[in-house]
């Protein structure tokens, strides 16, 4: 075993206590100053490896374990998790839960304290990791006055200050938004860069992964599937798509073309490997086309659908303001019309007042100045049982509303509140059931179902509800590629039955796909709003809102004196274009 | 949260929290040596004293908000239950509510009557009501200025073991966590037509706190879960001789503090012990009897106390307020037993009208 490899992983096979086999013959090798991506659908066991390297397993979670595990020379089955916890670091999922005291400055102090290290020593420890992490000056905040990005570099400036040799990254960005995203792949970037530190990363943000990792692991259902550089993992798209992994979009395009145009694959062969990057893309596709090997043959992308101009949702003039000792102005003189059977998506970043805006047409917030009217009714004299007839959302996290002993009642509970007959409930209840493909989980315990999941017995508790008008509240937060797709595409089934869609999300790729109609909001005010492609277009009102069009409108955009005439959003719709140039 | 540690650049914020910690525990120990009606002028000493504190500390007493409504209520039941039941003392008769007499068995007249209302019994209950406020006003002098972190250590230092220490920083931790998702979760339920403000009260005891009580303990047990992984992976109880960054030694402003505190306890001993005669309640009538003179002087030389006395034969004269007025003692009122009842039943009337009034939402036509 050569001198410099930190992590090794051989024939590695885990089974919870009293659960399922998580990890089945799992093999791999880190070498000291690799970041490796570690990918795969939810419940690919991403979480059990990682919890395997730093002791978690089997000290708080225990199981059976086959195999041989090595970190920095030890082994975490023999080793207690005091002397491991000191060479790896972990990052968790979840903001929240990982603040273990009460203020930043005591959060970077309490790994070392727990050693007994000296007390200056833990100044300095402490000043170096929050300067590495860029929270330098938040030291004295409590966990609720910082934002997501924040508290997740928080939690990994006080992984830092135990000097760990390893950084684990559990899906680290999963409940942010782009802003908080890009913070925390700066740091890991500049760890990796500047303290040559190992890294081991979990995420579903395949451009993320794919930009940093200088390995990926592919894990499904336990087992591994792929491990390799980058570029030879994700040229494997169609074994990533057959387990729920998305390469990067201008991956996909790459092997759509190449599917298309006989001898495009052997060219970006030669010439470095399949392109992963925005920029690697763009010389390649420019010079298949300076060469005359492509050709774009222009065709109009669909329309949209058309939709009726009966308005069912309006806001007029309304500007709200959250009560509070400094009060808060989350919505300025928001004006806007919502139509009949339209699919709208709302973006824009944390804080900026988009779930304050439905939350108004639920009738959980009464305006403080204007009007809104939900089909021509003043909200604010409507009962919230009698707008939750009409109107429902699925939120972000479905463990705020579970609570029934199964998913049959769980389903009941909305429909009943609405006083609805027995046969009715029946109806609606198997309807959502089968809408959501949750007919074999009926009798279970909704508590001990997969996160995906309850998700999507919260969503199914939405659509028994048989709402006119069906809002998501970020269908992408802790969701796979499979997931966050289940979740619009049930949206898209029920806007062609003629129900209205409003969809809050940071995703642009979902957007693009799904929405034909965006909102930009930015600081508590609409700062656009029109049909997607020429949204996207709007470089400078997208960039005021910190938001980047999909990576292949960007393409569009770099290509577009080759005769692109409008934004395309979609790999197909791209890839449509292309047609051999018969050089 | 009532009571949050803010940070604020005062002494008290500087000193040590065993100091404050050490005046929270005689604060105990003077409410429960002082328990009878005739030393209420001590308690009211020992809060002015506890005042002197918050105003040192800059504590605002707004955020306290919450808890005073809480405490009023407690309050007005107090006054209304002792002054119906506690018979000793001053047993002047101020209202009578109704009849129910207890009879002696052997002599066949009545001992007492529970619907009269003493001034014995609502100064009893003044009492309680007191020894409640001089705690409750204690509390935030620690909590309010004193950083969790700097509890901790100063637990540690007097050899709390770790995890009890962690134990407390958690629950302080985990209290702004179930408020955010205690309202998320009613909110969640209101979208899928569960409506707690529309259901009636005994609907809501009923059945309508499961949905919500339910998901909050299954995501507080995720949450101590993930909280588990957390402390493990940071090596948290790995040495016994834990460092503490908090500097908590003792300063010249904590052994001052130190003084302040024992200085007043003695002062409530002494006064309490060997003063007995100097702090009768004697005292607090006087000033009862001050305020009340002033008012009375100020009301009859504007002529009001005419007036009023008018009103009062005026109301007592029309035909049911003759009989409702005639419980009420008219020489213990100072006369104006029917103006105090018509206010009283004004009171309730508008709090009732108020509460309706609140939420009165229509269903949607279609």
């Amino acid at each position: 075993m050569a001198e410099d490899v930190v992590v090794n992983i051989s024939n590695l096979t885990f089974t919870y206590e009293r659960g399922p086999l998580a990890l089945q013959d799992v093999s791999c090798e880190v070498r000291k100053g690799e970041i490796l991506g570690i990918m795969g659908s939810n419940g690919a066991g991403k979480t059990t490896l990682c919890f395997h390297l730093n002791g978690i397993i089997p000290t708080v979670y225990a199981g059976t374990e086959k195999g041989r595990v090595t970190m920095c020379g030890l082994d975490p089955w023999e080793t207690p998790i005091l002397e491991m916890s000191q060479k790896a670091c972990m990052v968790l999922q979840d903001p929240e839960t990982q603040f273990t005291t009460t203020d930043v400055a005591s959060e970077l102090a309490f790994g070392p304290a727990n050693l007994a290290v000296e007390r200056e020593e833990i100044f300095r420890r402490a000043d170096w990791a929050a300067k590495v992490c860029g929270i330098s000056g938040l030291e004295e905040r409590k966990p609720q006055e910082l934002s997501g990005g924040q508290k997740q570099r928080v939690a990994l400036a006080a992984g830092l200050t135990m000097l760990p040799e390893v950084l684990i990254l559990d899906e680290p960005t999963s409940q942010l938004d782009p802003v908080g995203t890009t913070e925390v792949f700066d740091v890991v970037n500049h760890l990796s860069e500047t303290e040559d530190m190992t890294i081991l990363i979990t995420s579903h943000k395949t451009d993320e992964v794919a930009r940093l990792a200088s390995k990926i692991l592919v894990l499904n259902e336990g087992e591994s599937v792929a491990f390799g550089t980058p570029k030879e993992v994700f040229a494997k798209t169609e074994l990533l798509a057959s387990i729920g992994v998305n390469p990067p979009s201008v991956t996909s395009l790459a092997t759509k073309i190449a599917a298309k145009v006989p001898g495009f694959e052997e060219r970006y062969k030669k010439s470095g490997g399949i392109p992963l990057t925005l920029d690697e893309a763009e010389s390649l596709i420019r010079q298949a086309l300076d060469e005359n090997f492509l050709k774009i043959d222009w065709k109009n992308p669909p329309l949209a659908p058309r939709t009726s101009e009966e308005v069912v949702l309006e806001m007029d003039n309304v500007t709200f303001t959250y009560p509070a000792r400094i009060p808060v102005t989350a919505l300025k003189d928001i004006n806007l019309k919502v139509h009949k059977g339209e699919y709208i998506a709302i973006i824009g970043q944390n804080g900026s007042g988009k779930t304050t805006l439905v939350k108004h047409f639920l009738g959980l917030l009464e305006a403080s100045q204007g009007v809104v009217r939900i089909e021509g009714e003043d909200a604010s004299e409507l009962t919230i049982g009698s707008i939750a007839k009409s109107i429902s959302l699925i939120l972000q996290n479905p463990d705020y509303q579970l609570f029934s002993i199964s998913v049959q009642k769980e389903l009941e509970f909305g429909p009943r509140n609405l006083g609805l007959s027995d046969e009715e409930i029946e109806i609606r209840v198997d309807n959502a059931m089968k809408e959501v493909g949750l007919e074999d989980v009926r009798d279970i315990f909704p508590f001990r179902l997969s996160f995906g999941d309850r998700r999507k017995v919260a969503a199914a508790a939405g659509i028994a509800m048989d709402p006119e008008i069906l809002i998501l509240d970020e269908p992408t937060t802790a969701q796979d590629y499979r997931g966050r797709h289940v979740l619009c595409q049930i949206a898209a089934r029920m806007r062609d039955q003629g129900k209205t869609i409003i969809m809050i999300s940071h995703d642009m790729d979902l957007v693009a796909t799904y929405a034909d109609r965006l909102v930009i909001m930015s600081d508590a005010k609409i700062i656009a709003d029109g049909p997607k492609r020429e949204i996207f277009g709007m470089v400078d009102v997208l960039k005021q809102a910190d938001l980047k069009p999909p990576q292949i409108t960007q393409l569009c955009q770099r290509l577009a004196d080759y005769g692109i005439e409008q934004n395309l959003v979609t790999v197909d719709e791209m890839a449509d274009i292309f047609t051999s140039g018969g050089a | 949260m009532a009571f949050e540690y803010v940070k604020k650049d005062t002494p008290l914020d500087r000193m040590n929290p065993l100091v404050k910690l050490f005046y929270m525990a005689l604060a105990l120990l003077v409410v429960i040596q002082v328990w009878n009606t005739e030393s209420i002028s001590l308690l009211i000493i020992w809060i002015g004293i506890a005042t002197v504190w918050w105003i040192v500390g800059k504590v605002e007493l707004r955020n306290l908000g919450f808890l005073l409504k809480l405490l009023t209520f407690l309050f007005v039941f107090l006054f209304i239950v002792q002054g119906m039941t506690y018979r000793f003392g001053d047993q002047t008769i101020l209202f009578k509510f109704f009849d129910w007499p207890i009879i002696d068995a052997d002599t066949g007249l009545a001992v007492t009557n529970y619907g009269e209302m003493t001034v014995g019994g609502i100064l009893y209950g003044l009492l309680i009501a007191l020894r409640v406020v001089s705690v409750v006003t204690v509390i935030p002098i620690f909590t309010m200025t004193s950083s969790i972190a700097r509890i901790t250590a100063a637990f540690a230092r007097i050899r709390v073991p770790q995890k009890m220490a962690f134990m407390f920083m958690t629950a302080f931790r985990f209290v702004p966590l179930v408020q955010e998702s205690m309202d998320s979760i009613i909110e969640a339920q209101k979208i899928r037509g569960f409506d707690l403000d529309q259901a009636s009260y005994f609907d809501k005891i009923r059945r309508a706190y499961i949905p919500i009580i339910t998901p909050l303990l299954l995501l507080m047990f995720r949450r101590a879960m993930d909280l588990e992984v957390a402390i493990n992976a940071r090596a948290f109880g790995a040495r016994k001789d834990r460092t503490f960054v908090q500097d908590i030694s003792f300063k010249t402003r904590d052994y001052l503090g130190i003084l302040v505190v024992l200085g007043s306890f003695g002062l409530m001993m002494y006064l309490l012990y060997f003063e007995t005669t100097f702090i009768t309640w004697v005292y607090f009538t006087a000033l009862v009897g001050a305020i009340a003179g002033g008012i009375g002087m100020f009301a009859s030389a504007i002529g009001l106390d005419v007036a009023l006395q008018g009103l009062n034969n005026f109301l007592l004269s029309l035909p049911v307020l003759d009989v409702v007025g005639g419980y009420f003692d008219q020489r213990a009122l100072l006369g104006y037993g029917a103006v105090f009842i018509v206010l009283f039943i004004s009171l309730i009337v508008i709090w009732f009208v108020r509460r309706r009034r609140r939420k009165r939402k229509r269903a949607r036509k279609k």
